[in-house]
């Protein structure tokens, strides 16, 4: 069995605890939605002028947002995120963007079991799958949603379901 | 030098500083190849016998390939190679290359660049330089020398970047503050260090001091090989049995056996000579084999590390 573990494709994303880089000079926290283990962190950051909280849910648009905080911030900034694997990942990408490298960036545990799936045939992604196969909302094909994160589209990768004979579907299985 | 070698002519020679001559190279046969900023190449150079080889960055344009320009620090502590660049080279004279390699690239898809350059380290930002202003970048150079010795190019690089360039001549007590430079830069600074290990050191504990990743920190850390006590050195393979002059390096006794190791960098960093050791003391000189490695005493980087004991085998 542990030999089977250290084959397994490492191809979804590992999401390590989160420690406060202590000696960043900015520290801006972002959630999906507020939370009460965001804010707890956010309140065990000495540094009170230095630090931004900011929720997406209650913001009406968190891109500026985030081009707002970071314009001016300094080169040793450190981003949290908090949210659903999707949320997360797409903030992950808009941070890059604005120049934060990995180390820079630390992402919670993703909130719910939920994933975006992008659909391989027809290259849409469909939002909050709970479990595979799930239906493409636009080509319709019903699709074994894989263990493949692509950390470009924040979705997991999914595929035509017995692609030769698509009449015979598998049981449903919930994500874990 | 592992792959193809160019034949050139030295076309002119100049006095930089008082320590620094600058060497420009054109092409006899071939005409020479572009290449990316930080690239560098390795000079052979042949004296009494014996040939040494040795790594310098370009410092032209990497878009002008009607020839390529090296400036060279006249060393205390050297093998000859610097000495012989100074006192034997002459405009006129023919000499090979190896093609360009890089191991020192920029980071393109960084918002600032903040280059750190001392002395004769100014050279590989002066390939940097052309390719920045070409695409608009926001890059500043902070040039630290000792005005008695180095300091090549100061007059240039200050008309050529205007506000965006920085002197510190230490002979005149004009120091930079590493570390607050690099805490007042923007997010998505990429900071890049070339000169004397106290250089690359002093950025790097300022960069760790405020939590910033040593990923956005890059250097070039590779210099010539340094003399030591002469050696022997067994090849398995062969059972033949090679001396390590004083002067020369490892990897110049193997090839000057007509033993070919694969190497890049001859500075002890990029990786690609290591050899096994089989049994033998090493006096380990290298950037490239981690500590834990070094202790194991089962590999060797040749280009600059040598024996400890009087004689080793190697498995090639």
């Amino acid at each position: 069995m542990n030999n089977e573990r250290e084959h397994e494709a490492t191809n979804r994303p590992f999401y390590e605890s989160i420690e406060i880089n202590k000696h960043s000079s900015y520290q801006l926290f972002i959630g999906e939605l507020a939370s009460d283990t965001l804010n707890e962190l956010y309140e065990t950051c000495i540094h009170y002028d230095k630090k931004q909280l900011c929720i997406a849910a209650t913001s009406p648009d968190i891109d500026s947002d985030l081009t707002f905080f970071l314009s001016t911030a300094p080169v040793n900034t450190t981003v949290y995120i908090q949210g659903s694997e999707a949320f997360i990942w797409k903030l992950w990408q808009r941070v890059k963007v604005l120049g934060l490298v990995d180390e820079q960036i630390k992402m919670f545990q993703p909130e719910n079991k939920q994933r975006d799936l992008f659909c391989v045939h027809c290259f849409t992604t469909t939002h909050e799958v709970t479990q595979t196969p799930a239906l493409c909302d636009d080509c319709q094909r019903l699709l074994v949603v894989t263990e493949h994160f692509s950390k470009h589209h924040a979705a997991y990768m999914g595929y035509q379901v017995n692609a030769e004979n698509p009449t015979e579907i598998p049981d449903p299985k919930e994500f874990t | 030098m592992s792959t193809n070698k160019i034949s050139v002519k030295v076309s002119a020679i100049k006095q930089v500083s008082p320590s620094i001559r600058e060497f420009t190279f054109t092409s006899i046969n071939e005409p020479l190849s572009t290449f990316s900023p930080g690239s560098h190449i390795i000079v052979e150079m042949t004296n009494n016998e014996k040939t040494y080889r040795n790594a310098y960055s370009l410092l032209s344009d990497p878009f002008d390939s009607s020839n390529y320009r090296i400036a060279v620090r006249l060393q205390d502590n050297s093998r000859g190679g610097s000495v012989y660049m100074h006192e034997h080279v002459q405009v006129g004279d023919e000499m090979y290359l190896s093609p360009p390699a890089n191991l020192f690239a920029p980071q393109w898809n960084a918002n600032k660049h903040l280059l750190l350059a001392g002395g004769v380290g100014i050279t590989p930002f002066m390939s940097y330089l052309p390719e920045m202003q070409r695409r608009n970048c926001e890059v500043e150079l902070h040039y630290m020398f000792h005005g008695t010795q180095t300091g090549a190019y100061e007059d240039s690089l200050k008309t050529q970047l205007g506000k965006s360039f920085f002197s510190y001549d230490s002979d005149l007590n004009n120091r930079c503050d590493i570390e607050k430079l690099i805490a007042e830069q923007p997010l998505g600074t990429h900071i890049y260090i070339c000169g004397p290990t106290g250089l690359i050191e002093a950025a790097k504990a300022a960069a760790e001091k405020i939590d910033l990743p040593l990923t956005m920190v890059h250097y070039e850390e590779f210099s010539a090989a340094k003399p030591g006590k002469s050696f022997s050195v067994e090849l398995k393979s062969s059972g033949k049995t090679i001396v390590v002059g004083v002067e020369e390096s490892l990897l110049e006794a193997l090839e000057n056996a007509a033993v070919q190791i694969p190497n890049m960098c001859r500075g002890g960093v990029c990786g690609q000579c290591v050899c096994s050791v089989i049994d033998g003391e090493i006096e380990h000189r290298d950037n490239f084999l981690s500590a834990d490695e070094k202790t194991l005493n089962t590999l060797i980087m040749p280009c600059v590390s040598r024996a400890q004991t009087e004689r080793i085998i190697l498995d090639i």
